[in-house]
This record gives C-alpha cells, structure tokens and sequence, in this order.
C-alpha cells in the first residue's frame, strides 16, 4: 500500500487523479498548491508525489527543489508545460519523470507504477551482487545467461530477433546504429533492401517496453540516423 | 525726506550759488584791482598816497576817484569776504554735486534732459559756449581792472558768471551720469562704434550663413582659391623674397594642418560608420570638435544608430510578447481541456444509464481528443510560423528517415487497407535537416495518407536525386474527389473534406510547409484528379 501525493492548483484534476489512483490500490493525499504539498510531505509517509508547475504561491518546481533536500521519493511533473525547455529544466532540478497535459490517464498509471517499482527495487537491490552477463540500464535488465529482459523486474516477452536488437543496442548504450548497421550485426547479412524490417521490429520493441511508444524513453529514434538505446540517467 | 532729494533744496542751492558766485566773482576781481592798483604796496607811501586821495576827494566830492576811497579802509575785508564766499559756493557746488541726479520720493538716480544728451555733444556745445561768451564778454574786461571803473568790474562779474554756471552744469551732468553708469554709453563715439560693431556682426553672420548652405564643392573651390590667390598676391608683391617664402611656408603648414585634421575627424567617421555597420548600434561618434560638414554627418551616423537600437529593441518586445502569449494560452487552454479528457474517460468507465447516455459519452470522447489535437496542431502551426522552433541542422539520411517513418506508420496503413510501395536508390542521399522536425512532417503526411487516402490502393513513397537536390515524395489516390486547389488546399484550417466531418484540423499541410521552410527545403503538392502528391526538396549536403 503506497502513498501518493496528488499536487495541483485545478481541483477537478485533482479529484480525477485520485479516482484513478484508488483504483489501482493507492492511498492519495491532495495538495492544491506547493506549500501545502511540502507540509503533507513533513507530516506523513509518501512514497511518490505528482507535482503539477504552474501553481500560485509555491509553484512545482521550487516544491521539487524544496523536496529533494530532505528525500528522494520518486517525483513525477504533469503540467501543460510541454516545451523541450520546459521538460529539461524539471527534469535537471531533481523530477524523475516528465508528463504532459492533456495526459493518458492509464499512461500516468503505468509511469506512476514504474517509478515505485524502481524506488522500492533500487531499496532491495542494495545487497545484492550483479552478475557479469546482466546489463542494467535505468530499470532495464537484460540477462544474456537466462535470455530475460525484465522492465522493473516485471518480464517483458521479445522475439529472438527483437533479443539480439535490444542486447546490441544496451551493450552500445548511447551509439546511434542505422538500420543497415543493425541488420548486418543481428542477421549476418549484408544490408540490401531489407531496412524496412529493422524498423518494424525496432517499432514493435518500443511497443512491448515503453510505456509510451510514441514518446520512447529507453529506445530512442534519431530520425534519419538510426537508432540508440539511451544511456543511463537521461530522458 | 534726504535734503538731497528735494527739488526746494535744489532750486534753493542753485540760486544761492549764482548769487554768490557772482559776488565772489566780483571781491575776487576787486581784489585784484585792488592789487593792481597798489592797495596793498607797503610803507608809508601808500598811506601817504591815500592822504592826497582824500583829500582830493573831500574838495571834489564828485570825483570817480570816490570809490577807490571808500574802499581803501575795506581793502583787507574784501579779500576775506570773497574766500568765504567762495567758500560758500564750494560747499553749495558740493551739495549740488551730492543732490544731482536724485529725485524727490525715489531711490533711483533719475536722468532728467539733458542728462540724456551724449556727453560728448554736451561737452562740445558747452565748451564753445563758454569759449565764445569767454571771447566776447570777459575777455575786454579783464586787461584792465582798476577801482576807478568799479562799473566795469560788476559786468565783469556779471559776465563771468554765466560760463561759470554752464562750467556747474557740466559738472553737475558729470556727477549725475557716473552715479547712472552711463557716462561712457552715452556718447555719440560710443553709438557709432556700437553700430559698427553690429554691422559687423550682422555681416559675419550673413557670411556665415551663405557658406555653410553652399554644397560641399563649392566650398573646396573657394577655400582652395581663396589660399593660391593668396599665395599669388603675397608672391608678386615682395617678388619672392625672403618674406614671402616665410610667409608661403607658414600658409602651407596652416593648410596641412587643416587637412590632416579633416583627415582625422573622416578616420573617426569611418570608424564609427564600420561599428555601426558590425552591429555594434551603441556606438557614438564624438562629434565635438568636427568641422561642421563633418559634424553634421557624425550626427547623422549616430542617429541611424540609435534609430536601428530602438528598431531592434522593439522587434524583439514584440517577439518575446509573441512567444509568452502561445505559452500562456496554450497552458489555459490545456488544463481544462485535461479534465474533459479525464472526466470523459471516468464516465466511459461508469456503468451505463442507458444506450443513448453510452453513445453520448462516445461521442464526447471524440470530440475532446479533437480539440486536444486541434490545440496542439494550432499551437505547433504559430510556432512554426513565427520561427519559434529551435532548428538543429545535421547530416540526415533522407532513405534512413522515409523508412523509419514508414515503419511507424505500418500498422495504420494495414488497418486502412494501404500498402506502402519505397523506391529509393541503393546509395545513402544525406541532406542538412532537423531529423526530429522533419519527422513532424512526414507524420502529418503520412498522418493524411492513412486517413484520406483510398482503401485497397498503393502508396508510393520515394527518394531521387534530381542534380543538386534530394527529393522525398509521397504519392496516393484520395478517397474523397479534391475539387480544390493546391494553394487552397494549403491554406491553414482548410480540409479536402469540405463539410469538415472526420477527424482533422486542416493544419497539417500548413504546418508541414512551415517545418520544411524552417529547415531551407522547399515543400509543394499538386493533385491531379485523384492523385496527391506532395514532395519535399532539400540541397544534397556533400559527402564526407
């Protein structure tokens, strides 16, 4: 049973949010606007907080920055905000995911859970010894002995082919590779008129492990080039 | 009330000192007759002299020689009375003297006539009247003064007392106008120079004038004819001397001196001309010292300055107003917009009241994802528009990208019965763009092709190079007929679907035209019947 603190000058979003969240088995504090999100934050136990930034008073951004002084729950932004500045600078004072209004409520779900996942996960892992063959890229575990990918510690089925994709990509965290590249490292052959398969198979990994394929945030498309697998900590 | 300033006093001062003038005049003259005639010689001789007076006189009572009796007992009194009297009169001048120019009831030294006639006229007129009345009244008198024309003697006195009193007036005119101050202002030598002097001016300015309206030649012309006519005269008239060269030498140095400070103050002018021109709007051009042609241009050159400064400042006021307003309205709009979206979504999700209520919700579900898309295309349409985007060049692959948005849009394509059909040659086409700009444009297209085009054909989607350029086109066979054209149809919120029922905004292709104008590359579409075209030019970037 976890703890969300649900922070945003529009009441109605609010009681929205709230209905969503109880749903799915979360217990929600409300927040109208920054001060009162940092006063529930002293007084009870939250385990993430989803912050909206245009606020009077105190606005979201100097919640967060006020927040990540003393914790480091999991700190979500939705705001109408959706400028790549905008994104940027929440990002870089301490949020760790990024959403914009109008937004999927399901996809706020299933941000909302990953983060948790990871909060509690990175708790546990603490202890634990990682093994030579696993690859872990912000919550993105592949295990070449065991043939698993696992997103948050929940699995996530791929073909063979989309395997060999993915390993290739999280083994060059951060390397553009065109398609043609792709396909002579995973099929073997040499690239002739077959670039189309590769993008269709990059496009159906980006269906099964983000939560948002049209906005990937693990295997990114860089248009024209090719495709990367972003390296750890950025968005 | 100052005794100074009362007129009774004055008039009384005045009268006295004529009455007493005269009498003074006349001891003084009495005494000198009386000198004369050996009044006062020493000794025994005299009286003894006087004896015989009288007694003559006493036999002759009639006899002039009666005067010169009479008097002789007086002939130390007289002398005496006269200083005193004289005495009198110094002191009454003074008076006069401290009482000119003031006036009953006022602080102020008043000028009355003939204070107001220029001085040296006044001195003149007076001067040649005491001269003449001098020459004709005193002068016959004065040879020969005895006692015996005791007669003789009161004209005398009588006669000496008027230039006396001009001699006063004079004096006391003096007085009166260096306690006004205008004693020096108020002569005729003083007004005539005064007026030449403002001839002068008046000319100078004149001159002045005609040449500084002259045009910038004319002026050249003349000063450098002005300086070798000069040259010339000083040369024929000492016939080359030593004088000459000296003098030629130094005209020279004045003339250099003057060039290389014309020539200074123009390097100052170009430079200020360079800064401005750089960019650099704040800089000012010391005009202080320039002659004034130049002056006048610095002038101008510093005004184009701030002119353009202020120009800039606004252009960027208005641009920064533009972009707060698209982030300001875009952001009101948007958060109610996320409670339809959400409230929308919960209704779906209640358990239905009736069939109709589910169809409503249905339809309202619809309606808002409209308006959500509708908001974002208005908002990235101003932004593309107004240049708000912020546009990374790089090396692109246009075959990489076509096929990497093809994939993307595979699934739709299957649902709406579309197949995608690429033509592109084996070699990579690179071309300077902004890969995520220009995947807005393709989604657009694409976006349209999946909604509007006929199900079951084909869709052909192409890279050539055609000399210099890469082009990128898009073809398919439209659903609806496209009884429109090619510049209607990019016009913004205008839809092929003129009755503007499905789902679209008709900001697609106007944003797409943006886009690709943003990246340097030329964007066009032609229909012909049911064929749509749109194509995509860019400049083939070299290879590396």
């Amino acid at each position: 049973m976890y703890n969300i603190l649900i922070c945003d000058d529009d009441r109605d979003i609010v009681a929205a949010l709230k209905i969503y969240l109880t749903a799915e088995g979360y217990h929600t504090f409300e927040a109208y606007n920054g001060r009162e999100a940092l006063d529930i934050l002293s007084r009870e136990t939250v385990h993430l907080a989803l912050l909206d930034i245009m606020m009077p008073g105190m606005d979201g951004l100097a919640a967060t920055t006020a927040l990540r002084e003393k914790s480091n729950i999991p700190v979500i932004l939705l705001t109408a905000k959706s400028e790549d500045a905008d994104k940027v600078l929440g990002l870089s004072i301490g949020a760790d995911d990024y959403v914009t209004k109008p937004f999927n409520p399901m996809e706020v779900i299933a941000r909302v859970r990953s983060q948790l996942r990871r909060y509690t996960m990175l708790g546990g892992m603490s202890g634990m010894e990682k093994k030579s063959s696993v690859i872990s890229i912000d919550g993105v575990e592949i295990d070449d002995d065991a043939k698993t990918v696992t997103l948050d510690g929940e699995p996530v089925n791929l073909t063979p082919i989309e395997y060999s994709i993915l390993k290739l990509l999280m083994e060059n965290a951060g390397k553009v590779f065109s398609s043609a590249r792709i396909y002579e490292l995973v099929w073997k052959d040499p690239a002739w008129g077959a670039e189309n398969t590769v993008a269709v198979h990059i496009r159906h990994i980006r269906e099964k492990l983000e939560i948002n394929p049209a906005e990937p945030r693990y295997l990114k498309v860089v248009w024209g080039q090719g495709y990367k697998f972003e390296k750890g900590g950025k968005r | 009330m100052k005794l100074t300033h009362s007129l009774g006093a004055k008039i009384t001062a005045i009268f006295l000192l004529t009455l007493l003038i005269g009498i003074a005049f006349f001891g003084t003259s009495l005494t000198i007759a009386m000198i004369n005639d050996g009044f006062y010689s020493e000794g025994a001789e005299a009286e003894q002299r006087f004896q015989e007076y009288q007694d003559t006189v006493n036999e002759y009572a009639w006899n002039a020689d009666m005067a010169e009796v009479k008097l002789f007992p007086f002939r130390y009194t007289i002398p005496i009375l006269a200083c005193i009297e004289w005495l009198c009169c110094a002191a009454l001048f003074l008076f006069l003297l401290c009482a000119a120019g003031h006036r009953a009831g006022r602080e102020e030294v008043m000028l009355n006539t003939q204070d107001k006639l220029p001085f040296d006229l006044y001195l003149l007129a007076a001067g040649s009247a005491v001269i003449i009345m001098y020459k004709w009244l005193v002068d016959p008198f004065v040879y020969d003064m005895t006692v015996r024309r005791i007669e003789q003697l009161v004209l005398l006195s009588a006669a000496l007392t008027l230039p006396s009193l001009i001699v006063f007036a004079c004096c006391m005119t003096f007085a009166t106008r260096i306690k006004a101050g205008t004693l020096l202002r108020n002569t005729v030598v003083y007004l005539v120079l005064r007026l030449c002097w403002r001839v002068l001016c008046w000319m100078g300015r004149g001159i002045r004038t005609i040449f500084r309206n002259l045009p910038l030649l004319w002026k050249t012309i003349l000063g450098y004819g002005a300086y070798a006519l000069v040259m010339l005269l000083v040369c024929q008239a000492t016939y080359f001397s030593a004088m000459a060269s000296l003098f030629w030498i130094g005209l020279n140095m004045t003339a250099l001196l003057l060039l290389c400070f014309v020539t200074l103050q123009l390097s100052r002018l170009k430079e200020g001309a360079k800064r401005i021109a750089e960019g650099d709007l704040s800089h000012h051009v010391p005009t202080e010292y320039m002659f004034y042609e130049l002056k006048r241009h610095g002038d101008n050159l510093n005004s184009i300055g701030e002119g353009m400064t202020r120009a800039v400042e606004e252009r960027m006021k208005s641009e920064r107003l533009k972009t707060e307003l698209i982030t300001n309205v875009s952001h009101d709009i948007k958060t109610p917009l996320t409670s339809i979206l959400n409230y929308v979504d919960l209704l779906k999700k209640e358990p239905q009241a009736s069939e109709t209520a589910g169809e409503y919700i249905a339809v309202l579900d619809r309606q808002a994802h409209r308006l959500k898309k509708l908001t974002e295309d208005v908002l990235e349409a101003s932004k593309a528009a107004t240049g708000n985007i912020k546009v990374e060049l790089m090396r692109t692959d246009a075959v990489e990208l076509l096929r990497q948005c093809l994939a993307e849009y595979e699934e739709r394509f299957c649902a709406a019965g579309l197949t995608a059909v690429v033509q592109t040659p084996g070699a990579v086409q690179p071309i300077l763009a902004d890969g995520r700009l220009l995947w807005r444009v393709f989604d657009n297209l694409l976006g349209n092709i999946a909604k509007y085009a006929q199900p079951g054909t084909r869709v052909y989607a192409g890279v050539t190079r055609e000399g210099t350029d890469v082009v990128i086109s898009l073809k398919n066979v439209s659903r609806d007929a496209l009884n429109i054209s090619e510049e209607e149809l990019m016009e913004r919120f205008v839809r092929g679907d003129s009755a503007r029922t499905s789902e679209g905004s008709g900001l697609g292709l106007s944003i797409a035209r943006s886009l690709t104008e943003l990246q340097s590359g030329r964007f066009g579409i032609a229909i012909d019947c049911d064929l749509f075209k749109a194509e995509l030019r860019f400049a083939a970037a070299e290879e590396n």
